[in-house]
């Protein structure tokens, strides 16, 4: 096949209806899988996907159309993540090898344990809004270190279409203004002179042209004098006094010692297929590991994907997990996380065990640390504020390179804080720590609040490329990324209808049973035999409130791209 | 004992009287806890206008004002932030415009979010407070369905604009017939 027929064959959109879900009586599953030959990034936002193909057609590997997409969704997504944020990034080289970055933000050195406990802090919404909300962002670094270490094209080469998007603009569309609306009131209070979302200080409207030629300049600038232009220079200067003025405590010392960290990816096995996802301070890898290695125990595939006896599991398994998730999960480098445990198919067992035909209502933790050496005294994690903000991408280049990644400012439009010179909003990633000065999670200078971000990736029995995927959605990442994993390996689902089909999120919280969140798509009948088991039935309709998946498969020599209708979501190859 | 009672009351007096003197002439609330109160306080700015706004506003608080702005949009967000579910709003809503209108205080109902902020919430606190206000001003894409036209007084003035910019005009029209631009 030639250049041509590859492009044409991207193109192909197979629109297909599941019988798997008619034969289990639930609404048919609309998807709609891209599929490629030569090389496929499914983002968000198809201008964003466009961006990174571009630099795949131009002979850019998947590490440099990675980052090229990531520059264009701070431009055209610029409400869920961008260089004022953090993130993780997991990525798989042609050769075998993984690596699992963690660019996730740090609490500036002026932070203390009990900063957001008094109420005060609660009434006036401090870990959400304004300058204490901030951490230390670590999206630079991430971009230029993961670039400089696998790409093979320049920072400037690599930012040129997101330059072109921020300087030419792009046509707002309605989630964007919906979503602009819904966060007027905390850009109102901090930028009242307006910003590129809220001009002359009130929201733009839908079909009107977004240019943000400040950032366009920022990433200029940073493609001309590096990451230090941010850490050590000018736009980290902004950054501070942007902070500081919205009633903040940031430095350009803490900036200064901003650190990425490399870090040894969690593994982890369902059925065969090998999953690789990392590690805290993101809670959400060790945790889909845990979920699946319960769901291990199930003959699932038997039950029927949705039935009622599926669901039923599949809950008490995920409110098992939250239980262990708030009692445990914190930053490794700040608290003993028994991630052996947590990750043992030992305790997974001990865990399926304990599912009975009745829906548990108060739901204690488990002891993993009884599956690894030791125990230690500890202070529970509690519970935080994660938002279906955040954005996930995949991409995948013809020689097999695979990049999940995953960044976020955390709540839609962030802090609400704008850096007015450089075109950039800043994060409120302190609210992802606990209130509880008590907490593991509590802040501490230097520390990284607990995540549940998760890019991961999906490898065969034989060890090769199967999936990259992950999804925004704060906790419901988790849940999101566990049961795309299973449609596809139990099901057989191909990526999109995986990403498409209804899905169920139930947590927990103070030790009680949270409803049972159920997506529409599943039959009423099933929901009411859910509800003579004893779950609190919540009936949901489709939407980001239970993430926004990306993903790529290869399956059959194609490669088959998925991208979440919950979003703006769209997969593009070549 | 008479002495303080006597103290306390002067205090009450000048707490009410100074209230009355520091209130604006418009007051902003919200009937449905998004944010769009808050665009309407941004176009004040535009009329040199410093308005009270409070989303929470309950009947029994006016004071010397001589327009309540009830500007109308349902978010589950901001209502889930107040703590309070869609009947109560509605019921404050409903109570603060009656008090108002008891105290001859102009309603005026907005509508600025347009298409994106209708919906099942959105239309209940439309359905609830359009027919209460003396006139209506609504962006245009928002009343494709002439919800607002059907809702409304049959006295009542509804005036479509194209977007939330081209409702400072009309809003500003209101405000120096009703006296509270001079």
């Amino acid at each position: 096949m030639n250049f041509g027929k590859a492009v044409v064959l991207a193109a192909v959109l197979c629109i297909l209806v599941a019988s798997s879900a008619l034969a289990a009586g639930n609404a048919p599953i609309e998807y709609n899988d891209v599929i490629a030959a030569n090389g496929m990034v499914a983002a968000a936002n198809k201008l964003a996907s466009e961006a990174g193909v571009k630099i795949l057609r131009a002979g850019g590997n998947a590490i440099d159309a990675a980052v090229a997409t990531a520059l264009a969704l701070n431009v055209v997504e610029p409400n869920a993540s961008g260089i004022g944020g953090g993130g993780f990034a997991t990525i798989r080289l042609k050769d075998g090898k993984i690596y699992c970055w963690d660019f996730r933000e740090m609490a500036p050195g002026a932070s203390t344990k009990d900063m957001f406990a008094s109420e005060r802090s609660k009434k006036e919404e401090w870990p959400v809004v304004g300058g204490k909300s901030i951490g230390v962002p670590g999206s630079i670094a991430g971009l230029f270190t993961i670039l400089g270490k696998y790409g093979t094209m320049s920072f400037a080469e690599v930012a040129e279409p997101a330059i072109e998007l921020a300087e030419k603009g792009f046509t707002a569309d309605a989630l964007l203004v919906s979503i602009v609306q819904e966060n007027f009131e905390k850009l109102s209070t901090y930028n009242p002179e307006g910003t590129p979302y809220t001009p002359e200080g009130l929201p733009l409207e839908v079909g009107s042209l977004l240019r943000n030629p400040k950032l366009a300049d920022t990433f200029r600038l940073l493609a001309d004098k590096g990451p230090s232009a941010f850490y050590k220079g000018a736009i980290g200067e902004a950054a501070v006094r942007a902070v500081v003025k919205a009633g903040g405590n940031m430095t350009m010392a803490d900036l200064g010692k901003y650190k990425i960290e490399e870090r040894k990816p969690m593994t982890g096995t369902y059925r065969g297929y090998e999953i690789v996802t990392p590690p805290p301070a993101s809670s959400g890898g060790t945790h889909v590991i845990q979920i699946l290695n319960v769901m291990e125990n199930f003959p699932v595939k038997e039950w029927g994907h949705n039935t009622e006896r599926y669901l039923h599991y599949l809950a008490e398994t995920s409110k098992m997990m939250f239980a262990d998730r708030s009692r445990y999960m914190a930053d490794t480098a700040f608290a003993n996380v028994p991630l052996k445990g947590l990750t043992s198919k030992a305790y997974a067992k001990t865990l399926a065990n304990s599912i009975g035909d009745k829906a548990n209502t108060e739901i204690k933790p488990g002891d993993p640390f009884e599956f690894q050496d030791g125990k230690v005294s500890y202070a529970p994690a509690g519970e935080h504020n994660e938002r279906y903000s955040t954005t996930h991408f995949s991409v995948l280049d013809k020689d097999g390179n695979m990049v999940a990644w995953t960044w976020t400012i955390n709540y839609f439009f962030a802090s609400g804080v704008f850096v007015p010179e450089y075109g950039f909003l800043l994060n409120d990633e302190m609210d992802d720590f606990a209130t509880d000065p008590k907490s593991v999670n509590a802040p501490e200078p230097g520390k990284r609040p607990l995540s549940s971000m998760m890019p991961t990736l999906v490898l065969t029995p034989n060890g090769l490329p199967f999936m990259t995927l992950g999804s925004p959605g704060a906790t419901r990442i988790i849940l999101a990324v566990a049961q795309v994993i299973m449609n596809a390996v139990d099901f057989g689902m191909s990526m999109d209808e995986a990403i498409e089909a209804p899905r169920l999120f139930n947590s927990v919280s103070g030790g009680k049973a949270g409803k049972l969140m159920i997506e529409a798509g599943i039959k009423p009948t099933t929901l009411d035999a859910l509800r003579l088991r004893g779950h609190d039935v919540d009936p949901r309709p489709k939407d980001l409130y239970f993430g926004g998946a990306q993903g790529i498969m290869l399956k059959g020599g194609k490669i088959i791209g998925g991208a979440d209708s919950r979003r703006n979501g769209v997969a593009v190859g070549y | 004992m008479k002495k303080r009672l006597a103290a306390l009351l002067s205090l009450s007096f000048i707490l009410v009287f100074a209230h009355i003197a520091l209130a604006a002439d418009v007051a902003i609330t919200s009937v449905g806890q998004s944010p769009d109160g808050v665009m309407v306080k941004v176009l004040m700015k535009k009329l040199n206008i410093e308005p009270d706004y409070d989303a929470l506003m309950k009947a029994g608080s006016f004071g010397a004002q001589k327009v309540l702005i009830a500007v109308v949009g349902g978010s589950s967000k901001g209502l889930g932030a107040a703590g309070i579910d869609k009947e109560q709003e509605q019921a404050r809503a409903i109570a603060l415009i009656e008090d108002a209108k008891s105290k001859n205080i102009h309603v005026l109902v907005m509508h600025v979010g347009g298409e994106g902020r209708r919906g099942e919430l959105s239309d209940l606190f439309a359905r609830a407070v359009t027919p209460l206000g003396e006139r209506v001003i609504v962006v245009k894409s928002g009343n494709a369905d002439n919800l607002f036209g059907t809702a409304k007084a049959q006295n009542a003035e509804l005036i479509e604009v194209p977007n939330i910019q081209a409702t400072v005009t009309p809003l500003k029209a209101a405000l120096e017939e009703w006296g509270a631009i001079k």
